[in-house]
């Protein structure tokens, strides 16, 4: 169960910092452990804990226990609140260009 | 602090046209033949086109898009200047896109009119400033090949007629 | 098949000058200040400077080689026009170069102002398109450094 809501304000802090970002983009290949983690990244286990934590209460990602191995993995609606907030962005004025630009890719009739 | 807002881009469209270098030139260099192929078409609907073929002069073209289009009844400017005329060889003009009374480009264009074994090669190249709020080069892109579409297609139909 | 005759190349140059944007601004838009870097230079002789800075308004300098140069004392005309201009932000201006009557490039040039702490930086980028007999890009380079060097001069009196 994610521990908060997808906040965009919380996934933008947890991705600004390029640590975090390793991790996140680590995890996009496979759940990993919180001790394999930590090994490529150069930092201690408390640090790698930290930076979790932040990721956990962003929304982005999820940890579970099992027995005595803490598994990481993507949250997917974290990842999709994300994507929504930038497609939301796109302004109106470049979705009108995106349908101009279909129109003039359709053969002229006449 | 505040990144660049101009996007820079260029793109070059070959196309080969079975008529002669002076036909083609002509197709650009006469507003009654350049006005079919330049203007009109695929929901545009011209309000004033005026050149005025020489060094140091201009051209202008103003439009807007039909009901229905996007941006329909915004008016649209493409205001130009041409910089370089060879007869039948070059020719190398700037001009600027502003809709709604914003301009969001500006951009060099060359047209270099080669003989070819079956006709005419057209080597146009595009090198444009994108600013903010622009349709930017693929889709600037796709406009030009429409164009050079119609452009074909005025050469094939004159070449009937004559 | 006949040759091409046109080559195309795009340069970007980036500087930091030590002052507000509205400052470098003023050294393009006010003439008395543009004549001052852009026209008087130790190695050439100007010659006539108009400018009319608005869009679609047009500049034209010209300049005098200095007859140990390759091109021996003949007349270097650039010719402008104003494409887009955003104060403090940016100016777009086409233009061409010309010596005698042989024009041998036209370009498309953007300069950007992007400001920093207590300092601009001036993004200027060229897309060229040259003919036959010209400098090429590199040479084109070159005078564009040295003439935002003249910039940095004009902007520090």
């Amino acid at each position: 169960m994610p521990r908060h809501k997808a906040d965009i304000h919380r996934i933008f802090h947890a991705l600004g910092d390029p640590t975090r970002r390793a991790i996140v983009e680590r995890l996009s290949e496979r759940p990993v452990s919180v001790s394999e983690l930590a090994k490529p990244l150069v930092i201690t286990l408390a640090a790698v804990v930290q930076h979790l934590q932040v990721l956990e209460d962003s929304g982005l990602v999820r940890t579970t226990k099992v027995g005595r191995v803490r598994t990481c993995r993507i949250e997917p609606a974290g990842m999709s609140a994300a994507e929504q907030w930038f497609a939301d962005r796109r302004s109106r004025w470049e979705r009108k260009f995106d349908r101009l630009g279909e129109l003039l890719a359709e053969p002229e009739e006449g | 602090m505040e990144q660049k807002s101009v996007n820079h881009s260029t793109f070059v469209i070959e196309r080969n046209y079975p008529t002669t270098p002076e036909r083609v030139f002509a197709a650009f260099a006469d507003p009654e033949l350049k006005r079919y192929w330049f203007t009109e078409g695929f929901n545009k609907e011209p309000d004033e086109f005026q050149m005025d073929f020489r060094v140091g002069g201009t051209e202008t073209f103003r439009y807007h898009y039909r009901e229905g289009a996007p941006f329909s009844g915004i008016p649209f400017v493409n205001d130009g200047t041409y910089h370089e005329i060879a007869l039948n060889k070059r020719i190398v003009n700037s001009s600027t896109m502003v809709i709604g009374g914003n301009c969001i480009s500006a951009s060099l264009t060359t047209f270099e009119f080669l003989p070819a074994d079956d006709g005419t090669k057209l080597i146009f190249t595009f090198q444009g400033a994108f600013f903010e709020n622009s349709d930017g080069p693929q889709i600037r892109e796709m406009g030009w090949n429409k164009l050079l579409d119609r452009l074909a297609e005025s050469l094939t139909q004159s070449a009937v007629a004559a | 098949m006949p040759e091409r005759t046109v080559t195309h190349d795009t340069f970007t140059i980036e500087r930091s000058y030590p002052t507000t944007p509205e400052r470098i601004f003023s050294a393009f838009s006010d003439p008395v200040k543009k004549r001052r870097w852009f026209m008087e230079g130790p190695k050439s002789e100007a010659q006539e400077f108009e400018i009319d800075f608005r869009v679609g308004g047009r500049e034209r300098s010209s300049f005098r080689a200095p007859l140990d140069s390759p091109i021996k004392g003949a007349v270097i005309t650039n010719d402008t026009v104003y494409q887009d201009i955003v104060p403090n932000k940016r100016i777009v201006l086409a233009y061409t170069m010309t010596i005698a009557d042989h024009r041998f490039s036209a370009s498309l040039a953007t300069f950007e102002l992007v400001p920093g702490t207590g300092n601009t930086k001036l993004i200027f980028t060229e897309q060229a398109a040259f003919f036959e007999h010209s400098d090429g890009p590199k040479i084109r380079e070159e005078g564009w450094r040295e003439l935002l060097e003249r910039l940095a001069q004009e902007l520090a009196n």
